[in-house]
């Protein structure tokens, strides 16, 4: 990740010394691997962030090795399909047996384990949705193909978040179950250090998890802790109290010390601090929390007391969140993308065999087409007594036109990116009516299945300020206060729309890209202020666009039609449209026009 | 693992408002809990699924006729009732789970497989439309269910029934169930369709209140540790709510709804601009088992009020460029048409 080099190390905050990011990074790890050995279940899981690597596979063994030996430890496949995910029709066993035999699924196999998803930041929303859906009840529920069955199962899941510049992270609704978000890009092998606990050590304080006590004025000064950093959700709350939990069972302790907490807090709010809550300079304790605890029947010393306690926690969560947030999405659109480094990850979908299954045909499971064991079945039982006989040491005669296929439907989901010149004078407006564009295409009950981005470009750089998604919720408070002004980077603008376009392709949305600028960038790829540069550049970056095959879109703000526009238009094979006065409503128009002819 | 108790929640009181109304009348047609993650949506539905009175059901009937209701039996109980009394006993009503990776032959039932394969007979297998009927479906991250299952499950709920007709069967049942779907807007909104279908809508928050937020803490705290004995402590208050909902669901025939709160009402979604008549019939409907929860025995204007925003939230016409709460704006219609 190319902004950790420049990643400073925090402020040394009292009782820690001074140690490089890197080495530190690692030791967090390191707690948060302990702690969630302690109370895998409890704790739900771990995000690591980081490339696939040694320092990983070191972090992910030390982790294992805390856990009992007979813990399952089960790996989802990328793109793994439903039936193995929560289980389905064991075919082998159907057969032999001649009824329908069900077949666990991974999530009912990780019982008392670990799941282990590699490339979360690319698993699709439904499988997120059965994962977080069985860590919430316990169980995994099958309702499919003639099976219904309810499989327990409580397992921790651990995220392998690969995703490069914000562009791409593990499904929210995963993220939110799990209590630890870790960073290790940067970690060096050096700074992996072994790890100074034993299995032993966790074993033992597993077996006194459960009597440990947590005073209440820790609980009550980590709730306002939390408050203060913006962190909103309670399971992150939960999660902060069971890390402390588990830390003060790990030392030996029979009740959470303000220690067991501080390093709760880090771990647990720091990656949660909310963006605006964590430059300690900018963000005093919220008087008015203060104030409604005033009021409660407390003493005053105790009440004195309680209020240090939860500034030190929110102050140790605050240099944990540093990091973090240096790190969030938005951070911008490197260059290094637009210099043509996509695609080497992942091919193409092929839809022809993915997507959701529709229903069964009649024919062969060849090129490709799998078989449907089903209603294969199905349709060869009715006929079981006249093909058969009564003899019952034939299960179930299946002749060949008995064979059903599955037929898939690939999702036709657009994905709208809106790629918008924040620069100059007249920025304002035309992010306003971006935005009005964008809200107007999603309100549309007709394109629900149209999800929208929005990418802005001015100064130096371009920033995904709205990735794709479709809800109006998300947009309203994403675009509520949108940045102008500045320089025109125009190629840098078409060239993350480009690598977003393809980056979604790749998922199988289909890409459309809406451009609104006047086509006059004066800020060179290289960040410099060239205008012949600039226009090159975004010459080169339109064909790159052009070549991702998406659909095109060109509105040329500018006051009377450039030839540059008209010029870069081409080179984008874009549909052009002189737009001198900005109009929300006409966009949205005809981005819908443009996806309604496919 | 035993349920959070209903009656330990802390807050959330529109929501517990919302299940308990269609818990007494399930006429009312739904709920939909919309909001921020982690704010316990799940929690008080498993809660009151713990809570809900029993049923009398035909004794082994894969539909859970109602033996009260003649007119709605399958077709083997009306078999059955005609040469003599059906057997009747108490059951608790279900609260059945549609997890999002269900399948369309499941949710609907199909042919028994294992009958078919060992006895060569054709028989309907129930899905779990047929085992929600007189219960709940819920529906966790609605927002994410499969199209074609969201089609499935408009269809029967506006028809109050399942057709099959599928491999060579042909099956018709009464499914009438009060849908209970929850989700965070920021996956993804709902299909419109679908959000009508929802009776009451109840926008869900996490309390801001660091008061609240401890209180919450601790009670789950308590309950993580040692579920039993929690359970224990608010067993009292679950079986009071419990007599609460099965007195009302008597009442509720008995309760009268006076002309001058009707014209409140007309004129509430009026002024909202409120699609349709749907909104005002949930309204109507709401308020009035608001009023046998209550035990009063006439609707008033103040059950009026607290069952508007849950009726008419997710009705109000679309601006898409007005990006004020809808709550808030049927608040203001509230305090406007409703003043004393």
């Amino acid at each position: 990740m190319t902004a950790m080099g420049a990643m400073p190390t925090a402020e040394p905050q009292d009782g820690h010394e001074l140690i490089a990011a890197g080495e530190r990074q690692w030791k967090d790890a390191q707690m948060a691997a302990a702690l969630l050995a302690v109370d895998p279940i409890g704790l739900g899981g771990v995000r690591i962030r980081s490339a696939p690597g040694p320092v990983r596979d070191r972090s992910a063994e030390q982790f294992l090795a805390l856990l009992p030996a007979d813990a399952p430890v089960r790996k989802l496949p990328v793109g793994a399909d439903r039936d193995r995910i929560i289980g389905g029709l064991d075919l082998a066993a159907t057969l032999n047996a001649g009824r329908p035999v069900a077949e666990k699924g991974l999530l009912a196999e990780a019982d008392g384990g670990v799941l282990i998803a590699p490339m979360a930041e690319r698993m699709a929303p439904a499988s997120a949705g059965l994962i977080a859906g069985a860590m919430d009840a316990g169980f995994v529920a099958i309702e499919r193909s003639g099976v219904s069955r309810r499989d327990e199962t409580q397992f921790c899941c651990v995220l392998y978040d690969e995703g490069m510049d914000g562009l791409e992270a593990p499904p929210q609704i995963l993220l939110e179950r799990v209590a630890f978000h870790i960073d290790l890009n940067g970690v060096s092998t050096r700074d992996a250090s072994p790890s100074d606990i034993s299995a032993k050590t966790i074993s033992a304080a597993r077996q006194r998890l459960a009597s440990i006590d947590c005073p209440d004025a820790i609980l009550e000064a980590m709730t306002s802790a939390g408050a203060a950093l913006g962190v909103h959700s309670l399971r992150a709350l939960m999660f902060a109290i069971g890390a402390a939990r588990a830390g003060a069972a790990l030392a030996g302790r029979d009740e959470v010390s303000q220690s067991d907490a501080e390093t709760a807090c880090c771990l647990v709010f720091g990656p949660r601090a909310a963006p605006d809550m964590a430059p300690p300079e900018t963000a005093p304790p919220p008087d008015q929390q203060r104030g409604e605890r005033d009021e409660a029947d407390m003493s005053t010393e105790q009440g004195d007391q309680d209020q240090a306690m939860e500034d030190m926690l929110v102050a140790t969560a605050r240099a944990a969140a540093l990091g973090w947030l240096l790190e969030k999405p938005a951070a911008g659109l490197r260059r290094r993308r637009a210099a043509g480094a996509g695609g080497k990850s992942g091919a193409l979908v092929e839809s022809t065999w993915k997507g959701r299954p529709v229903g069964a045909r009649s024919g062969l499971p060849r090129d490709g087409a799998r078989l449907d064991l089903p209603a294969t079945l199905r349709a060869a039982a009715p006929w079981r007594n006249m093909r058969g006989g009564d003899d019952r040491s034939v299960h179930l005669p299946i002749y060949k036109n008995d064979l059903r296929i599955k037929r898939f439907k690939a999702r036709s989901e657009t994905l709208v990116i809106f790629a918008v010149d924040a620069s100059g004078s007249s920025a304002m407006h035309r992010m306003a009516e971006a935005k009005g564009a964008v809200e107007l295409l999603l309100a549309d009950c007709y394109s629900r299945r149209d999800h929208v981005a929005l990418i802005a470009f001015r100064g130096e750089k371009a920033d995904l300020l709205l990735p794709p998604t479709r809800s109006l919720t998300r947009v309203r408070r994403t675009l509520s206060a949108l940045p102008g002004g500045g320089g025109t980077p125009l190629a840098a603008g078409i060239a993350a729309a480009a690598v977003l376009a393809e980056t979604e392709k790749r998922k199988g949305k289909t890409p459309f890209v809406v451009i609104l600028s006047d086509g006059r960038g004066n800020i060179a790829l290289s960040g410099e202020a060239d205008r012949a540069a600039a226009q090159s550049d975004a010459i080169l970056a339109g064909r790159r666009l052009r070549e991702s095959g998406s659909t095109v879109l060109f509105f040329d703000t500018g006051k009377r039609p450039s030839p540059q526009a008209q010029a870069l238009s081409g080179a984008l094979g874009a549909r052009y449209t002189p737009l001198p006065y900005a109009d929300s409503k006409m966009v949205s128009q005809s981005v819908k026009q443009v996806i309604a002819a496919g | 693992m035993a349920a959070f108790p209903f009656s330990a929640i802390v807050g959330q009181d529109e929501l517990k408002r919302a299940l308990l109304l269609t818990a007494v009348d399930p006429h009312i047609g739904g709920v939909l809990a919309f909001g921020d993650r982690g704010a316990g949506k799940t929690t008080a539905i498993r809660g009151l699924a713990a809570l809900l009175p029993k049923i009398d059901v035909v004794a082994g009937c894969a539909f859970r006729c109602d033996p009260l209701a003649p007119n709605g039996l399958c077709a083997d109980c009306q078999t059955a009732g005609k040469n003599g009394a059906l057997n009747v006993k108490k059951e608790t009503a279900s609260v059945v789970d549609l997890p999002l990776g269900a399948t369309e032959d499941r949710v609907v039932g199909a042919l028994d497989l294992e009958r078919a394969l060992v006895k060569g007979e054709k028989r309907f297998e129930p899905g779990l439309l047929a085992r929600a009927h007189r219960g709940f479906l819920y529906i966790d991250e609605v927002n994410l269910l499969d199209d074609h299952l969201v089609d499935l499950l408009l269809d029967a709920a506006a028809s109050g029934e399942n057709v099959v007709e599928r491999e060579g069967l042909s099956v018709r049942h009464a499914a009438r169930f009060v849908l209970v779907g929850s989700g965070n807007p920021e996956e993804g909104e709902l299909r419109p369709q679908l959000l009508d279908r929802f009776g009451l809508s109840v926008d869900v928050r996490t309390p801001d209140d660091i008061g609240e937020r401890i209180e919450v803490v601790r009670r789950r705290d308590a309950f993580e540790r040692d579920p039993a004995a929690f359970a224990k402590t608010w067993k009292r208050k679950d079986s009071a709510v419990r007599r609460k909902i099965a007195k009302a669901r008597d009442t509720l025939e008995t309760v009268e709804t006076p002309d001058d709160v009707l014209q409140k009402a007309a004129s509430l979604c009026i002024a909202l601009g409120a699609d349709g008549l749907r909104g005002e019939l949930t309204m109507m409907r709401a308020a009035r088992a608001l009023a046998a929860l209550e035990g009063r025995d006439r609707v008033t204007l103040k059950e009026l009020r607290l069952v508007a925003p849950l009726a008419l939230r997710h009705r109000l016409r679309k601006d898409p460029l007005d990006e004020t709460d809808a709550g808030a704006r049927v608040a203001r219609a509230v305090d406007e048409v409703l003043a004393p």
